[in-house]
């Protein structure tokens, strides 16, 4: 099971594992502020906008068009950008740290 | 360059009201409702197209601000509004969710506007605005266009904008009334070490009262015709109540309950590729958006598991809805509370809501519904 890491905006880190998933669910479990999930991962909210780390963007993979559709104008929208509903949680991604974009 | 497909310039014959220029495709709405220097909300009643039902004196806060002061006085409500991600929340509207839908069962027929979105609307407002629950006895009789501003207007919609008025006036003016509640939260907040206006205590009231109206009411009045005219949707949410999530969102997409508001351009600018001259007022069409087939395929095809399904129907950038997390947790309630317990919803009697308007969109609204649930 991959253990996952949430850095929250005051930097406050919440950690946990979960095998399949998304990692907005398991931020939901951890109870991360910031991370809402309102639309239950239907690329409707964008209530669970992280930062994924530049190394990590190949194991993540990048935003997909509808992610980046949905967050173009939120405040803190960079390349480094995805909707946490849409990163499923795999062994590959074990010991990620995912920066939570709101507050 | 003008293109038709974007923006659509009605003169004062077809809109009845003004030159206006609406912005139905979704990418032209998206862009200006995030664009707020060039699209400003920071009017006094003129942020819906035809204001002819302003009774008040005061703004609505802080739909009627631009940043940089509706930054700091959305972020110090915001929390208020984000009570409804709580487990004490829902279970709340489970409970309230649980009695409307014990008396649809119930009743032999039932007036599904009036006879449950209505009092269920009222009944969760009093859950967001921490009031007691016996005040929902009062905002129902109100009516259904308390704002007036969403459509046509006459004289009893008038009185009944009044009522409005005259109510969060005594409410504001007696904050400690109800401990906790958004009057009593209001009196004491402060914004940057100030405490707030009285008008400003007003315009929120007001907002939170008008704003989640109409569209709360149109969004379960969807929800019980969704479920009569498709046993299949109610079977499914049935069997997976997760559905719920997306399905909320499919309703939001396909009902729009706010499918039209406005902006005014104080210098002018560009809308969707049409200059637009300073001074001009738009119409932001989150309806005929949502139905852009550049973004949604079979636009008008209801698909409870649409994803993704990035729809406007709350708005986009700093306006977008503050009842939103209430919003959705009682539409979702109200879906798989129904889903349970409902065997059949016959429909007696149906008028959809004609399309009238460049901005309107048709399914799923209703001038009337009758239903028998059992
Ligand atoms: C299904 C129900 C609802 C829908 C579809 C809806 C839709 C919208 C939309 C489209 C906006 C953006 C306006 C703009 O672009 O200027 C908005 C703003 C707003 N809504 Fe809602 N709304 C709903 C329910 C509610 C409820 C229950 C409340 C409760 C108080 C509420 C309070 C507000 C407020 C205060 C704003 C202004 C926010 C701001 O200017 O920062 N709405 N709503
Ligand atoms: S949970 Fe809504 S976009 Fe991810």
């Amino acid at each position: 099971m991959p253990t996952i890491r949430f850095r929250e905006a005051d930097g406050t880190i919440r950690e946990g594992s979960a095998e399949g998933g998304s990692a907005m669910e398991l931020a939901l479990r951890l109870g991360v502020r910031g991370i809402e999930g309102q639309c239950g991962g239907s690329i409707s909210c964008g209530t669970c906008h992280v930062h994924v780390p530049p190394d990590w963007i190949d194991r993540t993979g990048p935003a997909s068009q509808a992610e980046i559709d949905m967050l173009e104008f939120e405040p803190g929208f960079g390349p480094a950008s995805r909707l946490s509903c849409q990163i499923e949680l795999t062994t590959a991604l074990d010991g990620l740290t995912l920066d939570v974009a709101n507050g | 360059m003008t293109n038709l497909s974007t923006v659509t310039i009605h003169r004062k014959d077809d809109a009845g009201v003004e030159d206006l220029v609406y912005l139905r495709s979704y990418r032209a709405l998206k862009v200006a409702l995030n664009d707020w220097r060039t699209f400003s909300s920071d009017t006094l009643g003129f942020n819906v197209v035809t204001p002819q039902h302003v009774t008040r004196s005061f703004k609505q806060y802080p739909f009627e601000l631009d940043p940089p002061e509706h930054t700091a006085f959305r972020a110090a409500i915001d929390p208020f509004f984000k009570r409804p991600l709580t487990a004490p929340y829902a279970a709340e509207i489970a409970r309230q969710v649980g009695a409307a839908v014990d008396h649809l069962l119930s009743a032999d027929h039932v007036d599904v506007t009036p006879g449950f979105s209505l009092p269920l609307q009222s009944r969760t407002l009093t859950t967001l605005l921490a009031m007691p629950e016996a005040e929902a006895d009062l905002w129902v009789t109100w009516g259904i266009n308390v704002f007036g501003n969403l459509r046509h207007g006459d004289p009893p919609e008038q009185e009944r904008a009044d009522a409005l008025v005259t109510y969060v006036t005594e409410q504001t003016d007696n904050p400690a009334r109800y401990p906790g509640s958004l009057f009593d939260e209001l009196s004491r907040l402060t914004i940057a070490g100030r405490p707030l206006s009285r008008d400003e205590r007003l315009g929120v009231a007001h907002i939170s009262f008008s704003g989640g109206r109409e569209t709360l009411i149109a969004l379960l009045t969807g929800i019980v015709a969704l479920f009569a005219r498709e046993p299949a949707a109610k079977e499914a949410i049935r069997r997976d109540p997760a559905l719920a999530q997306s399905a909320t969102e499919e309703l939001l997409r396909v009902i729009s309950p706010l499918r039209l508001l406005a902006r005014t351009c104080p210098h002018g600018g560009d809308a969707g590729g049409v200059t637009v001259a300073p001074g001009q007022r738009l119409g932001m069409c989150y309806g005929r958006a949502n139905r852009d087939p550049a973004v949604f395929a079979d636009p008008d095809q209801v698909r409870l598991d649409r994803k993704p399904n990035p729809h406007l129907a709350f708005g986009s950038g700093p306006h977008a809805c503050l009842g939103n997390a209430h919003a959705r947790l009682v539409a979702r309630t109200v879906l798989v509370e129904l889903a349970r317990r409902a065997k059949r919803i016959e429909i007696l009697e149906a008028a959809p809501e004609a399309e009238a308007a460049p901005h309107d969109v048709q399914g799923l609204r209703f001038e009337r519904l009758v239903v028998r649930a059992r």
